[in-house]
């Protein structure tokens, strides 16, 4: 028995979703328990990789397998990952086999009925990169040493390489993150959950065009020893898409230590809530007549891919327009800014908010010269029992000259803006909001940003880092209708926020099968949408975060801390355990 | 439906809708059921096919077909008229305007990679479309499709069911066709972008409307340089199926000359094979002497008598008797060791050659023994070939005897033989599709069905009168009624008639024209077809 473990994914040291993050967050805990015995492997893709890997010269027990494949045209690189543990990664050229992917395709076809004929480049490439995986496999087998290794396969980009290997001595284990057909359902409004095993999946995969990869990910689940997921809620689709068990379950953790302490996330709090408040200040002054309501309010956010239904945005939006109808009927003072953290399309910055910001900046900059002069007057008016301070007790004549100069420099169209960035016409944010009335106007006590880029701390509006800026918001909403696990509102929690999710969140799932909630300060409210009609989500949705706005600051504290605490039970130290466990039960049966 | 030809003046209801239309490297084959070898191809040393299918909106009632390259329809509403005669061109005109639809496929023949294939179109103006076809990412063929009327396309790959290759239990049951190009038009023209590669046609017409409908077929189906087996699977140059061809019609060949000088001076490479880069075959070199005639195989005497020693050091044991290897012959699915055909093709050619030198006529006369030996133990449906090539093997009496227990075991009411007893433990009654099972375990091949009611005829056409119409009928039935219409197919199940196997064949249109020229008035048996 081999006591060597692989993993075999497309995004090994190549970032491209969340399947990096698991790989990359858990891969120092593997190898403190495999050491040297473990490895993955990737696709290597020239200059992309390069940023992610250190070379090294291979060890002696691989030299032969390398040579033996680099005479047959594969090119097999060794070396380190570039993160944390630095573990010891094979990346794997598969330039050879671009040139015959239809003739992988056709083997495909005939021996396992996939058909490929509605592909492109994203398919092709994870097909011949795995071909030449399982050259390596090939290779590896042949030392009595690597026989029955356990190899691990994410995703169907790497199914491929099960399939290809499948006559090879190795212990198979093929993992789902979520079905491709799963996604494709649910983005299309499809409300499969109450009809999961009534439906015909290949009918379905092939209405969508999506049907190589769903074959691709059946047939990879069919044949592997071991068939594994992320949660319930992608066992439930898998089973009924893929009709194969699933054997096991893997949740996702992440890595708690990037994330600040709750006594730093307090302090920063402030600090990050300062900056949004003053953005908001800046963003939204132009255009009201009275002063914009940063205090007494509330700083809410979602963020995620663009997935309208999938990530649960539409409900959202339309909860947070009964939301601001609910708070301008009861004449609220509370207000809620709520900020759309999902990168877009745009066609410009908003020249008009940058300007005005700039110009905000620029006078608090002016003003903060001034302070040494404003605090003595202001001193001196108190001394002298003036309590009503007039303008000119605060400013001399030029003073007010300047603050006006600088404050003629600000735009203004007619209305808010909705945006940071100038968006296409037929933006689906800017639709819904508008058919919600939610317009950004004075009276209006629900007021969106929509933030279309990726933040950074230079970015000119927020100049905050995605972390530090959900650090400073309240409440993070994420009613998702497909997440098969739900990094975001993990990482949410991690940062010491509250958040609302859905049923149909993996790792909520998780949380209400391991009773983690507490009852009085949850810190994390599951939302309820499986087999629900959108009106009833969209109602129950407001009325959840009209509760979250009445709560008491105590309260607030409390669910904020239990937040913290929620997230501390996915550190990967502890869920680690399971991918653990799994491997061991492997190698001791198969001894 | 009611069907026409106007080369025969024939009418009659057809039993199926299928229709070939070939002009040298062109052909069409069409029918309402799907199938990867029906649609539109060009001979590109392989077929290869870029028509998936061609459709109608109006519901054909009736068909005439003109010719082997024109045909025409009468539908529900408008009149069509379809034809190949310009080379190189695809032409639909209708009365009314019609709604025509195309879709596309880019593939060799027998290629079942579906991923080998890809398409690109060009619009070059509303009612003009350029297509771009690719196989294996080199580009095969273009065409252009023009209309009187707009062109619409629709991208993409269509799946599409194969009902009629299911039917004949084939490993593929599906396959995807590419784009839907319509037109609302009354003329479309589709024109291949090539300049066909052309050899001639190899028979004499005759001034007999029933010999010419079928020598005008046959001239028709020549690529390059050869006569196929037959179509659509058969378009390679089966050596057996068109040396049989040409002996069978040997008095309409053009230029015999030229003919068999592919295989004069290609002896090297054909003389032991069914067909290039083939397997072993024991009957080509027979063929090939049974064809030559005596003028050329006395000067080239030295050649083929030097072949004819490789193929008895290849095909005969010590004891001289035959030790075929599997396949052989052309009953290939079976594991013949010693075949009658065989000897009896080897006896032709040893008595051909017995007229320059004495040793082949005692060679010739030891297999005549044996040959008689072989089927007084045991004959099979070859017993048809002996007679035919060698009828002198025995007395007329001694053959009808024989034919009489022959047709007893082998005769089907419906007008056929079967390839096997019918009383045997491995008879197949029902044709098998791909499966190649039945072939020569029970289906009944027209050829043979041809060839036995000629030799019935010879024996006693008055005894045997009422067997020999039936095998006519049969055979008329096929090419007129059933199958592609006009061509004769390559057999039928043995329970039933039915048009099987290889949609169009020619030694099985060779055999009927032989049979139906040694009638003096052939014309009562499409009267009695007729409606």
């Amino acid at each position: 028995m081999s006591k060597y473990l692989f993993e075999v994914s497309w995004e090994v040291a190549n970032k491209v979703g969340g399947i990096y993050t698991v790989l990359s967050s858990k891969a120092k805990y593997i190898k403190e328990k495999y050491g040297n015995d473990y490895f993955l492997i990737g696709p290597y893709l020239g200059a992309k990789t390069e940023n992610e890997f250190h070379f090294l010269q291979p060890p002696s027990l691989f030299g032969e397998i390398i040579s033996s494949l680099q005479s047959k045209g594969v090119m097999v690189y060794y070396g380190e990952w570039l993160i944390e543990g630095r573990p010891q990664v094979f990346l794997i050229d598969f330039q050879k086999y671009l040139s015959e992917v239809n003739y992988l395709k056709y083997e495909l076809w005939v021996k396992f009925g996939i058909d490929s004929l509605r592909t492109g480049d994203d398919y092709n490439y994870p097909l011949a990169w795995s071909r030449a995986v399982s050259d390596f496999f090939e290779e590896l087998t042949k030392r009595e040493e690597f026989k029955n290794s356990l190899v691990h396969f994410h995703e169907w980009l790497s199914g491929f390489a099960l399939l290809f290997s499948l006559n090879f001595p190795l212990i198979k284990i093929f993992m789902t993150h979520a079905t491709v057909l799963g996604r494709s359902l649910a983005e299309s409004n499809i409300n499969f959950w109450e009809k999961l095993t009534t439906l015909d999946p290949l009918n379905l995969a092939y209405q969508y065009q999506i049907e190589a990869k769903h074959l691709v990910e059946k047939n990879s689940a069919e044949k592997a020893d071991y068939f594994v997921t992320v949660s319930s809620v992608v066992k439930d689709e898998a089973e009924a898409f893929l009709k194969r068990k699933v054997d096991f379950l893997l949740p996702n953790g992440f890595d708690l230590s990037r994330f600040p302490t709750f006594e730093e996330i307090s302090s920063q709090h402030r600090k990050n809530k300062q900056a949004i408040l003053e953005f908001l200040l800046y963003f939204f002054s132009p255009y009201y007549k009275y002063s914009c309501p940063v205090k007494n309010s509330f700083i809410f956010f979602t963020s995620g891919r663009k997935e309208i239904r999938n990530k649960g945005f539409d409900v959202l939006l339309k909860a947070l327009g009964l939301l601001n109808k609910k708070l301008k009927s009861e004449n609220s003072e509370k207000n809620i800014f709520f900020f759309i953290f999902v990168p877009d399309e745009i066609k410009d910055v908003n020249h008009e908010v940058l300007n005005n910001l700039m110009v905000y900046r620029g006078l608090e900059e002016y003003l903060n010269n001034l302070k040494n002069e404003i605090d003595a007057r202001l001193l001196h008016a108190v001394i002298h029992q003036k309590f009503q301070v007039e303008t000119d007790d605060l400013f001399s004549k030029e003073e007010i000259l300047e603050i006006q100069r600088i404050l003629n420099q600000i735009k203004k169209s007619d209305r808010a803006p909705l945006s940071t960035h100038l968006l296409p016409e037929n933006n689906d944010f800017v639709r819904i909001l508008t058919n919600e009335g939610l317009l950004n106007r004075e009276e209006d006590k629900v007021k969106v940003i929509l933030y279309p880029v990726y933040l950074h701390s230079a970015d000119g509006f927020l100049n905050l880092n995605y972390y530090d800026a959900i650090n400073g918001c309240h409440l993070g909403v994420f009613p998702s209708y497909y997440e098969p696990w739900g990094y975001t509102p993990l990482e949410t929690l991690a940062a010491g926020v509250m958040a609302i999710t859905s049923d149909l969140t993996g790792f909520a799932n998780y949380l209400e099968e391991k009773r983690l909630l507490k009852r009085d300060y949850p810190g994390l409210w599951i939302l309820k949408r499986k087999n629900r009609r959108d009106e009833e989500v969209i109602q129950d949705l407001a009325d959840l975060m009209l509760r979250i706005i009445k709560m008491e600051r105590i309260e607030r504290i409390q669910n904020k801390y239990e937040a913290r605490v929620l997230a501390s039970h996915f550190n990967w130290e502890e869920m680690i355990k399971n991918y653990l466990e799994l491997y061991n039960t492997i190698f001791k049966k198969n001894k | 439906m009611k069907l026409n030809y106007l080369e025969l003046n024939f009418s009659g209801e057809s039993l199926s809708d299928k229709l070939f239309l070939k002009n040298k490297n062109l052909w069409l084959i069409l029918s309402k059921e799907k199938s990867r070898f029906f649609g539109g191809f060009y001979f590109k040393n392989q077929p290869f096919r870029f028509l998936d299918s061609l459709e109608i909106s109006s519901l054909p009632k009736e068909i005439t077909i003109f010719s082997p390259t024109e045909i025409f329809w009468e539908t529900d509403r408008n009149q069509i008229y379809l034809s190949l005669k310009e080379e190189n061109c695809l032409e639909i005109k209708a009365a009314n305007l019609e709604e025509i639809s195309l879709s596309f496929d880019a593939n060799f023949i027998f290629n079942d990679n579906p991923f080998l294939r890809f398409i690109k179109e060009e619009k070059l103006n509303s009612s003009t479309y350029h297509f771009f076809f690719y196989f294996d990412n080199q580009l095969i063929m273009e065409i252009l499709v023009e209309s009187f009327a707009p062109l619409n396309f629709q991208t993409g790959w269509f799946r599409n069911f194969l009902d009629f290759d299911s039917k004949r239990n084939s490993s593929l049951k599906e396959w995807w066709s590419y784009g839907k190009l319509t037109s609302k038009t009354n003329c479309l023209k589709i024109k291949i972008l090539e300049t066909a590669c052309f050899s001639g046609e190899i028979f004499n017409l005759t001034n007999n409307k029933i010999f010419d409908f079928i020598l005008t077929r046959l001239n028709s189906l020549i690529l390059k340089n050869y006569l196929p087996a037959g179509f659509p699977w058969f378009f390679e140059n089966w050596f057996r199926d068109e040396l049989l061809s040409l002996y069978l019609l040997k008095d309409y060949l053009k230029d015999k000359k030229s003919i068999f000088s592919n295989y004069l001076f290609n002896l090297e490479n054909k003389w032991q094979f069914n067909k290039e880069n083939g397997i072993l075959a024991a009957d080509t070199l027979p063929l090939i002497i049974l064809n030559i005639d005596e003028e050329d195989l006395a000067y080239y005497s030295v050649v083929f008598k030097k072949y004819l020693r490789f193929w008895e050091e290849n095909f005969l044991d010590k004891n001289g008797l035959l030790k075929l290897p599997a396949k052989a012959t052309w009953m290939d699915t079976l594991e013949k060791n010693e075949s009658l055909e065989i000897y009896t093709l080897y006896l032709k050619a040893l008595r051909k050659l017995a007229k320059f030198e004495k040793i082949y006529k005692e060679k010739a006369d030891f297999y005549l023994k044996l040959l008689k030996q072989k089927i007084k133990e045991e004959y099979d449906v070859n017993l048809i070939l002996v007679y035919f090539l060698l009828p002198e093997v025995f007395s007329k009496k001694e053959w009808l005897k024989i034919f009489d227990r022959f047709l007893v075991d082998y005769y089907l009411p419906w007008g056929g033989v079967a390839t096997q007893k019918i009383n045997s433990d491995k008879f197949i009654s029902q044709h098998t599709g791909e499966n190649p099972l039945s072939y020569h375990s029970g289906d009944s091949w027209y050829y043979l069905n041809n060839l036995l009611a000629l030799i019935l005829k010879d024996l006693n056409e008055k005894k045997y009168k009422f067997t020999i119409q039936k095998i006519i009928e049969a055979s008329l039935t096929d090419l007129l009624k059933d199958g592609v219409l006009g061509f004769s197919s390559e057999l039928s199940s043995a329970k039933e008639r039915k048009s099987e196997g290889s949609l169009i064949q020619t030694w099985s249109m060779s055999s009927l024209l032989l049979l139906l020229s040694s009638f003096q008035n052939p014309d009562i048996f499409f009267k009695s077809l007729s409606d």
